[in-house]
C-alpha cells in the first residue's frame, strides 16, 4: 500500500470545486468541519457547502451568509478523491447538493427551448 | 498541417480580428485621433501586446488545467479576495454590457430611424435570441465576420493619404506636441483600458474549456491570440488615423457613434457609411454577448454552479438565469436614456481601476505548477506579465483622478 | 456611492446659467464650434449623396441636441462686462446652429449645401470667439 500523501487542507481542498459521481459541478468546498483538534489525530469530519458555511470565511463571508440558506454537510466518507477538484462518490442530488440548480430549473424549464 | 486545420486557424483569426474592437475601443480611438492626431498610436500597440500576453496565459491555463481562470481565482486567492474580485468584475461587466447594448441601439437608429427606446428592446431581444439559440462557434463567426466590415476604416485611412512618416512617429512613445498633458495621459489610460478589458480574457478562457481544448492546442492558442488580436489592433489604428485626418483639422470633438460612420461616409460614400455602421453594429453586438456571458461565467465559477452553453439550460439553470438577468439589467440601464458614449467612457475607466484585481490572479495561476504542470509561464511570459502588471497598477491608480481632472477628456 | 458622486461631479459641466469666466466661455465656444463643424461636414456629405437620408436625419438630430445643450447653458448666463458682446454673439450662434441642424435632416440636397455653408461659417465664428 502506498504511503498516503499529505493533503494541504488550506490550499488543496478549501475553496475547491466539488464534482459529483456524474462529473457535474455541485458547489465549492466552502468550509471544513474538523474534530479532535486537541488530540493527536485531528480529522476532517465533513465538507460544508453553501450558505451558513460562509460565516467563518471573513467579513465578506459573514455578509454573504446572511443571504443564503443553511449549509449542506457532506461527510468526508463521501469523498472519492482529492486532486484539482474534490470528487464525490455519489450524484449531487443524493447528497442534497446543487439544489439551487434544480430549484431554479423549474423556472428555466418554462422558457422555450430550455431542454 | 492539413488544409482543414489551416482553414480552421484562419477562421479563428478572422473572428478574433472582428471581435477585438468594442464600443470602448471605438470611442477612445476616435476621440484620441481627433484630439492628438497620430500621437497616441503607440498606446494602442502597448495595449494590444498586453492583451495578447494575458489572453495567451488564460488560454493556456484553461487548456492545461481544464478550468477557466476565474474558477481558479477563489482557490488561489481565497474566499474574501475572490468575492471582492467577483463583485468588482460584475459591476464593471454590467456597465460595459449596458454601454455595448446602447451602442447597438444607436447603430440601429442610424440605420433604421425608429424610436430609440424601441430599438433598445429590439437589440436586447435579438441578442438574447442569438445567445440562446446559436452555438458559440456560430456566435463568434457571425459577429466576428460581420465585425470585419470595420476594415472599411482601413480603406478610408489609406484613401485619406496620411503622412505615413508622421504615422510611424506616432507608433513610438514620445512626448506630445500641443494639447494638455493631462488629457494626453487620460487618453493613454483609456486606450490601454479599452484594449485590455478583463471580460475578453475571462470569456476566452471559459470558451477554451467549453471547446475542450487540451495541451495539444496550445500552439493554436498562441497563434490565434497573437495574429487575431494583433490584426485587431490595426482596426484601432484605422479608427484613430481616420479621425485624425478628418476631425482634428476641423476641430471636431466626436461625441456620437455616428461620427466615425460619418467619417467613413465622407471618405467613401454611402457604401462606406453603411459598412461602417454594420461593422460597428456587429462588433459592439458581439461584445455585448461576451460581456454578458463573462458576468454569468464569473458568478457560476465562483459559487461552483454548473455552467456552460454546452449544458442544457434546465441543468445549468442558475448560470442561464444569470446571463438573462444581466441582459435585462443592462437594458434597464440603457433605458434610463443615459448617453451610451458617456457610459462607455465610465465603463472603460472603471474597468481600468479593477484591472490589477483581475489580472494578478491570472499571472499567479499561470505560474502554479499544481494546475499547470510543465506548462507554467516561461521567462518571456513572466517578464511581459510582470511588466504589464506594473503598467496596470500605474494606470489603475491614475485613472479616476485623470478622469475627474480632465473632465473625461474634455480638458 | 463614490461612483455616483464622481459621475455627478464630472457630468455637471455647463449646468445651465451661472457666471462664465473667460475660460468657461471659451470652452462653450469650442463645444459649439465642434458641433457646427461636424454639422457642416454632415451637410456637405448629405448634399453629395454620401449618406443615407435616414442617417442624415438621425445624426443631424443628435447634433442639434448637442447644440441645444450649449444653447441652454448659455441662456441666462452672465459674464464680466468686457465679455458681454462675445457672450451675446455666442448665444445667437448657438441658436442659429441648433436651428440649422434641425432643418438639415429633411432638407433637399441644395438646401443641405446651403445649411452646410451656414454651419461652417458659424463654426468659424465660434472659433474666433474661443480664441479671443
Amino acid at each position: 500500500m502506498t504511503r498516503p500523501t499529505p493533503v494541504d487542507l488550506a490550499l488543496g481542498v478549501l475553496d475547491h470545486q466539488l464534482v459529483d459521481a456524474d462529473g457535474e459541478n455541485c458547489g465549492k468546498v466552502d468550509e471544513l468541519e474538523l474534530t479532535g483538534l486537541d488530540s493527536a489525530s485531528p480529522e476532517v469530519v465533513a465538507i460544508l457547502v453553501g450558505g451558513t458555511a460562509w460565516r467563518t470565511r471573513g467579513f465578506l463571508g459573514r455578509i454573504a451568509s446572511r443571504f443564503s440558506g443553511n449549509a449542506v454537510h457532506v461527510p468526508w466518507s463521501e469523498v472519492k478523491s482529492v486532486s484539482a477538484v474534490v470528487e464525490l462518490k455519489r450524484p449531487a442530488a443524493e447528497l442534497r447538493l446543487a439544489r439551487g440548480d434544480d430549484r431554479w430549473g423549474k423556472w428555466t424549464a418554462k422558457l422555450p427551448g430550455a431542454g | 498541417m492539413s488544409l482543414k486545420s489551416i482553414l480552421a486557424v484562419a477562421l479563428g483569426i478572422l473572428s478574433a480580428i472582428g471581435g477585438f474592437v468594442d464600443i470602448g475601443d471605438i470611442v477612445f480611438n476616435v476621440q484620441a485621433g481627433a484630439t492628438f492626431g497620430f500621437q497616441l498610436l503607440w498606446a494602442v500597440v502597448i495595449g494590444v501586446i498586453g492583451i495578447v500576453v494575458y489572453s495567451e496565459m488564460c488560454g493556456r491555463v484553461a487548456a492545461v488545467a481544464k478550468r477557466p481562470v476565474f474558477d481558479l481565482v477563489r482557490e488561489r486567492a481565497g474566499f474574501g479576495a475572490g468575492l471582492t474580485t467577483l463583485f468588482a468584475s460584475e459591476v464593471v461587466n454590467l456597465m460595459t454590457c449596458a454601454a455595448e447594448v446602447g451602442g447597438v441601439a444607436v447603430c440601429l437608429k442610424l440605420l433604421a430611424g425608429l424610436p430609440y427606446r424601441l430599438l433598445i428592446v429590439v437589440a436586447v431581444v435579438a441578442l438574447i435570441v442569438c445567445a440562446w439559440r446559436l452555438p458559440f462557434e456560430w456566435i463568434e463567426r457571425v459577429f466576428g465576420y460581420l465585425g470585419l466590415c470595420l476594415l472599411i476604416f482601413a480603406v478610408a485611412a489609406i484613401k485619406l493619404h496620411p503622412d505615413w512618416g508622421e504615422v510611424g512617429r506616432g507608433l513610438v512613445p514620445g512626448s506630445h506636441a500641443g494639447g494638455s498633458t493631462l488629457v494626453y495621459l487620460y487618453f493613454v489610460v483609456g486606450l490601454l483600458g479599452a484594449a485590455m478589458t478583463p471580460y475578453e480574457v475571462y470569456f476566452y478562457s471559459s470558451g477554451v474549456v467549453e471547446d475542450r481544448w487540451g495541451p495539444k492546442d496550445l500552439r493554436l492558442n498562441k497563434v490565434t491570440a497573437v495574429i487575431g488580436y494583433g490584426l485587431g489592433g490595426f482596426l484601432s489604428f484605422a479608427l484613430m488615423i481616420t479621425a485624425a485626418m478628418l476631425f482634428l483639422p476641423r476641430g471636431i470633438d466626436p461625441e456620437l457613434l455616428g461620427s466615425p460612420a460619418l467619417a467613413a461616409g465622407d471618405t467613401l460614400g454611402q457604401i462606406g457609411l453603411l459598412l461602417a455602421l454594420v461593422g460597428i453594429l456587429f462588433a459592439v453586438g458581439g461584445a455585448a454577448i461576451e460581456t454578458c456571458f463573462s458576468g454569468a461565467y464569473n458568478l457560476a465559477q465562483f459559487f461552483g454552479w454548473r455552467w456552460g452553453k454546452f449544458e442544457r439550460p434546465v441543468r445549468a439553470s442558475r448560470f442561464t438565469l444569470s446571463w438573462l438577468v444581466i441582459f435585462a439589467l443592462a437594458m434597464l440601464v440603457v433605458m434610463t436614456g443615459y448617453d451610451p458614449v458617456k457610459l462607455t467612457e465610465y465603463a472603460v475607466i472603471f474597468s481600468v481601476v479593477a484591472l490589477p484585481l483581475t489580472y494578478l490572479p491570472i499571472l499567479i495561476v499561470a505560474n502554479d505548477r499544481t494546475y499547470m504542470g510543465s506548462y507554467t509561464n516561461g521567462r518571456v511570459a513572466n517578464a511581459f506579465g510582470i511588466a504589464y502588471l506594473v503598467i496596470i497598477l500605474a494606470i489603475s491608480v491614475a485613472a479616476i483622478p485623470l478622469m475627474i481632472v480632465t473632465n473625461a477628456g474634455q480638458g | 456611492m463614490l461612483a455616483f458622486a464622481i459621475l455627478g461631479a464630472v457630468s455637471c459641466v455647463g449646468c445651465g446659467g451661472g457666471t462664465l469666466d473667460a475660460e468657461a466661455l471659451s470652452k462653450q465656444a469650442e463645444a459649439l464650434q465642434s458641433v457646427a463643424a461636424e454639422g457642416a461636414l454632415l451637410g456637405q456629405a448629405a448634399a453629395s449623396g454620401e449618406t443615407t437620408q435616414t442617417f442624415a436625419r438621425e445624426h443631424s438630430a443628435a447634433l442639434s441636441e448637442l447644440a441645444a445643450k450649449t444653447q441652454e447653458s448659455l441662456r441666462g448666463a452672465t459674464t464680466q462686462p468686457s465679455l458681454q458682446p462675445s457672450l451675446r454673439r455666442l448665444t445667437t450662434l448657438a441658436a442659429d446652429t441648433t436651428a440649422a441642424l434641425e432643418q438639415l435632416g429633411d432638407a433637399t440636397q441644395a438646401e443641405q449645401r446651403e445649411l452646410a455653408a451656414k454651419l461652417r461659417a458659424a463654426a468659424d465664428q465660434a472659433e474666433r470667439i474661443a480664441g479671443s
